[in-house]
């Protein structure tokens, strides 16, 4: 088993092989379609494709085939999920602070932080044609892929590599994990995607699908009115005040687990309920560390 | 310099052509009444297809609406499953794993948390 880690997307990507002479091309397979990503869809590249989408709100464009996926799988986890995971706040996401790359954000010493309320369903109100590769951002809206772009591309990247090289596959980007090929893989599951691997935390196992985390406590930054964070409740366009400060899911596709992570968090009180009808693996932290697991995720391993 | 009779046929004949130019004239006004008319029902007509309150269905001609991109991208690789089935079929969300993540005491690979 090989592993390569880079930074990517503004966070880090791993890929690992379960045959040695696979990493080469499959480190070649990831980087490529990582950049395909992000000159589609970042949100902090004026020239990327959805900017320019954003930039003629109002205004029906033509877009890419790849473009036209990542804002269909968008509006189908806010169907999904009732709105929990909306693509159109990109707007309040900015008005809240984070209106570049993370690492700059998390440099500036305050942001006078706005409050930027956004209509019930205003995600309903996108006109996406994905057969005529037509995309209609609502006027005043700004879309923002980031809750389900990653989580497609691991899938997408895993698949693909283990397509190419015949080999077993993980990939992981930010922590949303997918995997492909057969092979079974060991996964820390933490507050953070960064912490080492032989950190603490529980070990699980996976061998298809994927697995997802979404937290508070990561990608936070100051503003005047207190710290924020990037999990946003499209009910108040502000951060998530959830009971849980971490979930993840297992999913039969990373973007499916990542939805749902995501989702807990907005859903907070609700969220157990919501994953188990779903029949949704899913360990949730609360916000005084306190765990719970659901839909036949395992217990923590108790410490020897 | 003609007879008498002459001059009364000049008169005649430029009285008949003064006649006919103020026919013309009037005509030319009433053709030019009928065609400010029209330009007016059409221009209600337009102005009642862009009312607000009216459903327009969007333009679906593509030569009309702006490209963002000179040549639409070229589609990731497309992978096919095992069961044949395109990796790009319409995506599902929220769909339950083949099994539950299970303990493990092997050295992981990687750490799955937030980003």
């Amino acid at each position: 088993m090989r592993t390569m880690t880079f930074a990517a997307l503004g966070t880090t990507a791993v890929v690992a092989v379960s045959e040695e002479r696979a990493l080469g091309e499959a480190c070649a397979l990831l980087t490529d379609q990582l950049q395909r990503l992000d000159r589609t869809c970042s949100r902090f590249r004026p020239d990327s494709e959805l900017q320019q989408a954003n930039a003629r709100a109002g205004t029906t464009v033509v877009v890419s085939p790849l473009l036209a996926e990542l804002v269909e799988v968008a509006l189908a986890a806010a169907e999904t999920t009732g709105g929990c995971v909306d693509p159109t706040l990109g707007g309040p996401l900015r008005a809240a602070g984070y209106d570049r790359t993370f690492s700059l954000v998390r440099e500036r010493d305050s942001w006078a932080f706005a409050e930027r309320r956004v209509p019930p369903e205003q995600w309903r109100q996108v006109e996406l044609d994905a057969g005529r590769l037509t995309l209609r951002v609502p006027r005043g809206v700004e879309l923002d892929l980031g809750a389900t772009a990653k989580a497609w591309a691991s899938d997408h990247a895993a698949r693909t590599i283990a397509a190419q090289t015949g080999c077993g596959v993980l990939v992981s980007l930010g922590g949303d994990i997918a995997v492909a090929g057969g092979s079974a893989w060991p996964i820390r599951i933490a507050e953070d995607h960064t912490e080492p691997p032989d950190g603490r935390g529980p070990i699980v196992s996976i061998e298809s699908g994927g697995l997802a985390t979404s937290s508070t406590t990561v990608r936070r930054w100051r503003t005047d009115v207190g710290e924020a964070h990037h999990v946003l409740d499209p009910s108040t366009g502000r951060p998530a005040e959830s009971c849980w400060r971490t979930a993840s899911v297992a999913a039969a596709t990373c973007l499916d687990a990542n939805v749902a992570a995501t989702a807990a968090i907005v859903l907070s009180h609700a969220a157990a309920a919501w994953l188990e009808d779903r029949q949704l693996p899913a360990r949730l932290v609360g916000a005084g560390g306190k765990v719970e697991v659901v839909g036949g995720w395992p217990a923590d391993q108790v410490a020897a | 310099m003609g007879s008498r009779d002459d001059r009364i046929g000049l008169r005649h004949a430029i009285g008949e052509r003064e006649a006919a130019r103020v026919r013309l004239r009037r005509a030319t006004g009433g053709a030019v009444a009928v065609a400010v008319a029209l330009g007016g029902v059409f221009a209600a007509l337009a102005a009642g297809a862009t009312h607000p309150k009216k459903t327009v269905a969007p333009s679906t001609s593509a030569g009309k609406i702006p490209a963002l991109t000179s040549a639409p991208a070229a589609p990731l690789v497309e992978v096919q499953s095992s069961d044949g089935s395109s990796s790009s079929d319409s995506p599902s969300v929220s769909s339950a794993p083949a099994a539950a993540p299970t303990p493990s005491y092997e050295q992981p690979v990687v750490s799955s948390g937030g980003s």
